[in-house]
């Protein structure tokens, strides 16, 4: 996938990842790396950024004798996965567009 | 490599980060390493999984300084200490307002308190005077049964519904007073457990932050 393609869409992926249910890094990087190739310098970045926007928030849990921690989802962040959603229609077009020029 | 040499490597390589970033980023990977190792891997797959802790480094410190991220969302106390002055400024301009609001809810307070206080009372003055009315109606039967034995009798059954009346009185009372006492005693609880949970809480992240940090300063 593009570069750039790729750091637009990233963003909104972990969103969702995090939205189905409140997860921890290591599980974060399982289920982004079924649907696009990342590794964890480009994830633990982006959980940052989205944790000081608001999009995100954080709490820990002891686990086998150690702490976890936990990303949540916020309403802000529900707010961009819902603004990604709404953009599609126009993508589409686009993708229509590009795909007729290259194929006239 | 095991996991010590790397987080010791991931250190010094991010050692230009700001002390709380950098400890926010060690604990990440160390928290991956671990939950690695958790789902069976040994301590070298675990590490050899990732990049290594250069390439990891470069590429964090590309980002952070590309994308103008910071590393670390939780600021120190330091920082808020500082935004507290126009809190103070506005709490007292509001004075006034919150002062108010502050004293209605309080002086509601005070008379639902003094309401079953009150009823409390009363339901126990009830008891008490519908004993002695008992009592009195109990004794009155007897110099009343010589003249006619069925408004003795009456009298008799008067003075034992009076009783029966009391003690559903007394009743009642007892059934506020338990009812009271159970009340505070749990919302004396929940909040002083509320309390307890959040300072362990506190202890608990500081400590263990403390302790993942000393277990690769070794």
């Amino acid at each position: 996938m593009d570069a750039q393609l790729k750091k637009g869409v990233l963003e909104v992926l972990v969103l969702s990842v995090i939205s189905r249910q409140d997860s921890y890094g290591y599980q974060i990087v399982n289920d982004m790396s079924k649907y696009i190739e990342t590794s964890e310098s480009t994830l633990y970045p982006i959980l940052k950024r989205l944790e000081s926007q608001g999009s995100i928030s954080t709490y820990s849990i002891e686990h086998n004798g150690r702490l976890r921690k936990y990303y949540k989802i916020a309403p802000n962040g529900l707010a961009k996965i819902d603004e990604f959603l709404r953009s599609w229609p126009e993508m589409l077009n686009l993708y229509e567009y590009i795909k007729e020029g290259r194929h006239a | 490599m095991l996991k010590k040499e790397f987080m010791k490597s991931l250190q010094a390589y991010l050692s230009t980060l700001p002390e709380f970033e950098r400890q926010s980023t060690l604990e990440f990977y160390s928290e991956l390493i671990d939950d690695r190792m958790d789902e069976g891997s040994s301590e070298e797959e675990a590490i050899a999984s990732l990049e290594s802790p250069f390439d990891i480094a470069s590429n964090l410190l590309d980002i952070r300084e590309q994308e103008k991220i910071e590393f670390f969302v939780d600021r120190p106390n330091t920082q808020e200490k500082k935004k507290l002055w126009p809190w103070v400024l506005l709490a007292i301009i509001t004075a006034p307002l919150w002062l108010f609001i502050l004293f209605m809810v309080l002086l509601f307070i005070f008379f639902i308190i003094l309401s079953i206080l009150s009823i409390f009372v009363m339901l126990l003055t009830a008891a008490f005077l519908l004993i002695v009315a008992a009592g009195n109606v109990f004794v009155t039967s007897f110099f009343i049964f010589p003249s006619s034995i069925l408004a003795g009798i009456s009298h008799l059954g008067l003075s034992l519904g009076l009783l029966g009346l009391a003690l559903f009185s007394g009743l009642l009372a007892y059934f506020v007073f338990v009812a009271v006492f159970k009340g505070t005693k749990a919302l004396v609880q929940s909040i002083s457990t509320a309390f307890e949970n959040r300072r362990a809480r506190k202890k608990l992240e500081r400590y263990h932050a403390q302790k993942t940090y000393e277990s690769w300063e070794a």
